[in-house]
C-alpha cells in the first residue's frame, strides 16, 4: 500500500510539471509540457548537506520511469538533458503516464460507485494500479487492480474497498465489490460471485472477531481536552482533531497592543 | 464577502488602526499560532514570533498591494517558524526531503495519546501542509505559488501525512 502511495505521488506530480523548479531538466524532458508516450512518470528531489557525509555535495535528482523496453539511446538522450550537479536513475513501468491518463478519464467518467463518485484517480506506474480516491464526505480509498481484473479494460472492472483505517501496510478490505458498468453478467458467474461473497461473509466475521478481541482501547484527544473518536479513525475524524488547532495565550495580544 | 472585509480591515490595519488589529488578530490568532507551533514545537517562542510576526505586519508599509492577506499572514507565520527552527537546529531543514519522505515510516513504534503529539512525529514538511491546509485553510494550489512545490505533491505529501497520523492514533 505504502509502495502504492508512494507511486501515487508520482503520477499526481506530473500533472503539475511546469510548476516544478527544476524546470531545464523537464523542459527537455516534457517538450510544450506533454508527456512522451515512454515516460511513466518522474520523481524530483534535492539532496541537502550531510554532515556525516561531507563529501557528497547537494544536487538535484531524477528518478524517471520509462516504459518497459526503451532503447539505451533513449535513455543517453534523457541523461543530456541534465545539468551541472543533476543525476537521474531510470526505473521501469508498464505503461506510460499518457496512457494511464487517458484510461482514468473514461473510467471517472464511466464508473459510478454507490459510495459516490470518482473524483480523483491516482496510478501505481510500478506494479499498474490504480488508487481510486472518490470523496463524498468520509475519505475512502478504492483500489482498482486494473490490469488483473479489467483485461484491456473492456467487459468488467475489480474494485476492491479498501478499509485503509488498518495503518501503512496492513490494508485490510471490508467488502468486495465486482462491477460491470456495461450490466451484463450471466447467472453462473452470479454463482461464483455469491459464494465468493459468502467465503467474503466468513472470512470477515472472523477478522471482526479477531479485531474485537485484540484491539486495545486508544482516545484521540484534541489540544483542548476533548475526546474526539477511540479506535480505527477516519480520515475526516483526524482532520476533524487535526483542525481544533492551538490558541496563544492572552498576553500575546496584550503584548503586541502595547507596542503598536 | 467575508474575504472583502479582512482585506479591507487588513488595510485600515496598516494605517495603525487598533480596532482593525484587533479583527485581523482574532480572525488570523489561531491559525497563526497553530502554524508556528507545530513548527517549533515551544509555546514560550511561538508566542513571541507570533508578537513578532504582528509587529513586522503593522510596520511593514508596501503591504497594501498583498494579494490575500490571509494567506500572506499564514506564510509569514509559517516561514517565521521556520527560520526560527533554522536558528536553533541548522542541520535539521536540510534533511533529504525525498529521503524522509520514503523512510519506512510503518517499522516505526508510535504511540500518541494526542493529535499535537501524534502530529509531531511527523517531518516539518508533512505539519506544515496539513496545518496550511487544514487550520489556514489554504488550496493546496494556494500553499503551491508560496512554497514553490506542485500541488500534486503536496496533496500527496498531506495524503501521507493523514494516513500516518490515523496509524499513529491506533497505535
Amino acid at each position: 500500500m505504502k509502495k502504492i502511495l508512494m507511486f501515487s505521488s508520482v503520477i499526481i506530480l506530473a500533472f503539475v510539471l511546469c510548476l516544478s523548479s527544476s524546470a531545464g531538466f523537464l523542459d527537455d524532458l516534457f517538450p510544450n509540457g506533454e508527456y512522451p508516450d515512454d515516460v511513466g512518470a518522474y520523481y524530483y528531489g534535492r539532496t541537502g548537506y550531510n554532515p556525516e557525509t561531507p563529501d557528497i555535495k547537494p544536487h538535484n535528482f531524477y528518478i524517471v520511469y520509462m516504459v518497459e523496453g526503451t532503447s539505451e539511446e533513449r535513455l543517453e538522450q534523457i541523461r543530456s538533458y541534465l545539468g551541472e550537479g543533476e543525476t537521474v536513475e531510470f526505473r521501469y513501468c508498464k505503461r506510460s503516464y499518457n496512457f494511464y491518463s487517458d484510461l482514468s478519464k473514461r473510467i471517472g467518467n464511466e464508473f459510478k460507485t454507490d459510495k459516490g463518485n470518482i473524483t480523483s484517480i491516482c496510478v501505481g506506474i510500478g506494479d499498474s494500479t490504480f488508487l481510486l480516491v472518490y470523496v463524498t464526505g468520509n475519505e475512502d480509498l478504492i483500489q482498482a487492480e486494473i490490469d488483473a481484473a479489467y483485461p484491456e479494460f473492456k467487459d468488467e472492472i475489480r474494485v476492491k474497498y479498501y478499509d485503509v483505517t488498518s495503518g501503512i501496510d496492513e490494508v485490510a478490505y471490508d467488502e468486495v465489490l465486482y462491477r460491470d458498468p456495461v450490466g451484463a453478467s450471466d447467472k453462473s458467474s452470479n454463482v461464483i460471485w455469491l459464494i465468493a461473497l459468502a467465503v467474503v461473509v466468513l472470512v470477515g466475521a472472523g477478522l471482526v472477531t479477531i479485531v474485537f478481541v485484540t484491539k486495545r482501547k486508544r482516545v484521540l484527544v484534541t489540544s483542548n481536552g476533548e475526546e474526539i473518536t477511540e479506535g480505527g479513525m477516519s480520515a475526516r475524524k483526524v482532520e476533524d482533531a487535526v483542525a481544533v488547532g492551538q490558541e496563544p495565550s492572552d498576553e500575546v495580544y496584550e503584548k503586541i497592543k502595547k507596542r503598536i | 464577502m467575508r474575504n472583502n472585509e479582512f482585506e479591507s480591515k487588513f488595510a485600515l490595519m496598516l494605517t495603525g488602526d487598533e480596532e482593525a488589529f484587533t479583527y485581523v488578530y482574532n480572525e488570523t490568532k489561531k491559525p497563526v499560532y497553530t502554524i508556528i507551533n507545530r513548527i517549533v514545537n515551544n509555546r514560550c517562542e511561538s508566542e513571541d514570533i507570533m508578537q513578532d510576526l504582528f509587529l513586522r505586519l503593522i510596520s511593514k508599509k508596501d503591504l497594501d498591494k498583498v494579494k490575500n492577506p490571509r494567506a500572506y499572514i499564514f506564510m509569514m507565520a509559517r516561514n517565521m517558524a521556520i527560520d526560527s527552527l533554522r536558528k536553533e537546529h541548522p542541520d535539521y531543514l536540510e534533511e533529504d526531503v525525498a529521503d524522509r519522505e520514503s523512510s519506512s515510516f510503518d517499522e516505526r513504534v508510535c504511540l500518541a495519546y494526542s493529535i499535537e503529539d501524534a502530529i509531531l512525529q511527523l517531518s516539518i514538511k508533512e505539519r506544515e501542509v496539513i496545518t496550511l491546509h487544514i487550520n489556514a485553510g489554504m488550496k493546496f494550489r494556494e500553499i503551491s505559488g508560496y512554497l514553490g512545490e506542485p500541488p500534486g505533491t503536496l496533496q500527496s505529501r498531506y495524503n501521507s501525512a493523514i494516513k500516518k497520523l490515523r496509524s499513529i492514533m491506533k497505535g
